[in-house]
């Protein structure tokens, strides 16, 4: 597997879209940071209220562009026919699976670094002093974020294996992400039901409808954690089934 | 006889559609081994469960002694390169980019050999240019190139001169018998260009409707389509007692009939075989291309 990974973290590395991808997380981030300053003279409140815009955007866009690029890269393969050339020299099914989960976990963990890197180096920037906050519970909350992120790629690699049409994934993950939005809304409205608060620990938009903030301590992180983290292994060993049965052309 | 890859009773299933039915194939090692059928036949399907790239629904494949179900056979398709149907190449990249890729795969230490590699298929001085803008023929040569990193074998072509020109054609006609004769290399090509097969392989392999209708050597088939002179007589035993008096090359069909792969003087035959008591009932003229003998072995109809 480690053949795998090595031949195809330069080819990640080398992609433009990769790049395109990072610089828009990092735009967005000095910018949900730059927007909210320009309305507010209070510099901890530029923390308050970005922290519900950063909210929206990594648990509506960041999927989109991190899930998007993962599909791209992977559907890539099959086009170009290389997963073909991979088989050929005798890598197995399964090796080539947890190659691309690793790698793409990669590209998320390196998105996420640098949309929370731009996002606290402008809140630096503008002045925001973030000692005043809990920062233990940012933390956990920054790292629950991760796993939902985390969550979404695997997500985007089952829709790969099931449909390795680059665009017909990318629609099928779209509108699979536009199911969550019902949840969302309802949300919004029923907090205090518990079907929705334990759909909430999987969909981050549950948190979104419960005044979610980067300075609120979450309910029970580990549970939550260990939802996302089943959730994403579901996905990963029903995308292992799909990848394996599959006659590749 | 030593063989790269056996398979047996070997079938593929695509929901109603049998791809494969019971296809039995040998390849010796050191051969070239061309494998003709139409259009459907089952060519693209085989390469493809060779490859690993699809599952069999039933039978048994072999790579180097390796059955397919055993585990080990990853490690059997590491000796093996292959180009299927069109040639994998990243479009962004150069040629050497993509071999630089191919290597890594294999966990090569070092990129020694692309040099040569890009020599042996002539594209050496293809410098920054992207595989998007090469010709259909610079790609499949580059496609073989990456077929050969690593030292294969054995090497499996699927139909690498479709497309081409002339020009095309032939380089890639004179890469596959360099690498045959120079380094040993094992080859399955396949195609329904006979013409162009016949220029290339050692030994053949028919195949109709998902199974293999008749395998042999080159040397068989053109005995099979040599010109000859086929003769109804009413003893072969005292026809091949005449044919070798005369030395004469012959094959016996039956007990009543045999090629002579000669012109022979008619009468001068006559008289001989009167003084064997054998009388000559007919003969007829016969000559065969590999396309009339593939004709003749799987019908003229067409699967598509």
């Amino acid at each position: 597997m480690s053949k795998l990974i090595f031949a195809d973290i330069p080819r990640v590395l080398r992609s433009k879209i990769f790049y395109i991808v990072l610089f828009i997380t990092a735009f967005m981030a000095a910018a949900s940071v730059l927007v909210t300053f320009a309305d507010t003279d209070n510099k901890q409140m530029v923390f308050l209220v970005s922290s519900n815009n950063l909210a929206m955007f990594i648990s509506i866009l960041m999927p989109v562009f991190s899930g998007g690029l993962s599909i791209m890269l992977i559907s890539g393969e099959f086009s170009s026919g290389i997963i073909r050339n991979k088989f050929i020299m005798g890598h197995r099914r399964p090796a080539v699976l947890l190659s691309w989960t690793v790698i793409y976990s990669l590209t998320t963990v390196l998105t996420y670094i640098v949309y929370v890197g731009s996002y606290l180096i402008t809140l630096k920037a503008v002045g925001t002093d973030l000692s005043e906050f809990d920062t233990g519970v940012i933390a956990v909350n920054f790292l629950l974020i991760f796993l939902f992120l985390m969550k979404f790629q695997m997500f985007s690699l089952l829709m790969v294996c099931i449909y390795p049409d680059a665009k017909m994934s990318v629609i099928t993950y779209l509108l699979n992400n536009l199911t969550m939005v019902p949840l969302l809304l309802f949300s919004m409205n029923s907090a205090d039901n518990k079907a929705v608060k334990f759909l909430s620990r999987i969909f981050i938009y549950g948190y979104i409808g419960d005044g979610y903030s980067l300075i609120t301590k979450p309910d029970k992180p580990w549970f939550s954690a260990v939802c996302i983290l089943t959730l994403s292994v579901i996905y990963m060993v029903l995308a292992g089934l799909y990848f394996n049965k599959k006659d590749l052309k | 006889m030593e063989y790269v890859m056996r398979t047996s009773g070997l079938c593929k299933y695509y929901e109603n559609f049998k791809a494969l039915n019971g296809l039995s194939m040998n390849v010796p090692k050191g051969a070239i081994y061309g494998f003709v059928g139409r259009n459907g036949a089952g060519k693209t399907t085989l390469i493809r469960l060779l490859c690993g790239l699809q599952l069999p629904t039933q039978g048994e494949l072999e790579l180097y002694g390796i059955k397919n179900s055993d585990k080990a056979i990853s490690k059997a398709r590491e000796r093996m390169g292959a180009v299927v149907e069109s040639p994998s190449l990243f479009p962004e990249m150069t040629a050497e980019e993509n071999l630089k890729y191919q290597y890594r795969l294999l966990g090569m230490p070092d990129y020694n050999g692309i040099a040569e590699l890009l020599k042996l298929v002539g594209l050496e001085n293809t410098g920054k240019k992207k595989t998007k803008n090469f010709s259909l023929g610079m790609r499949q040569r580059l496609g073989i190139a990456i077929a050969l990193c690593g030292d294969p074998d054995l090497l499996v072509l699927d139909e690498p001169i479709n497309g081409l020109d002339p020009q095309g054609i032939i380089e890639v006609r004179e890469l596959i018998l360099k690498l045959n004769r120079e380094k040993k290399i094992t080859i399955i090509i396949s195609s329904h260009i006979l013409d162009e097969l016949a220029k290339l392989a050692t030994h053949y392999g028919f195949i109709d409707n998902g199974r293999i209708v008749q395998e042999m050597s080159a040397h068989e088939l053109e005995s099979s389509c040599r010109k000859s002179l086929r003769v109804t007589v009413s003893s072969t035993a005292a026809l091949a007692r005449v044919l070798d008096g005369l030395k004469m090359e012959y094959t016996v069909i039956s007990d009543t009939e045999a090629d002579i792969f000669a012109r022979p003087n008619i009468s001068q035959l006559v008289f001989a075989l009167a003084e064997e008591k054998c009388q000559l009932i007919s003969c007829t003229e016969r000559e065969e291309t590999l396309e009339g003998f593939f004709i003749s072995l799987v019908g003229g109809g067409s699967n598509e």
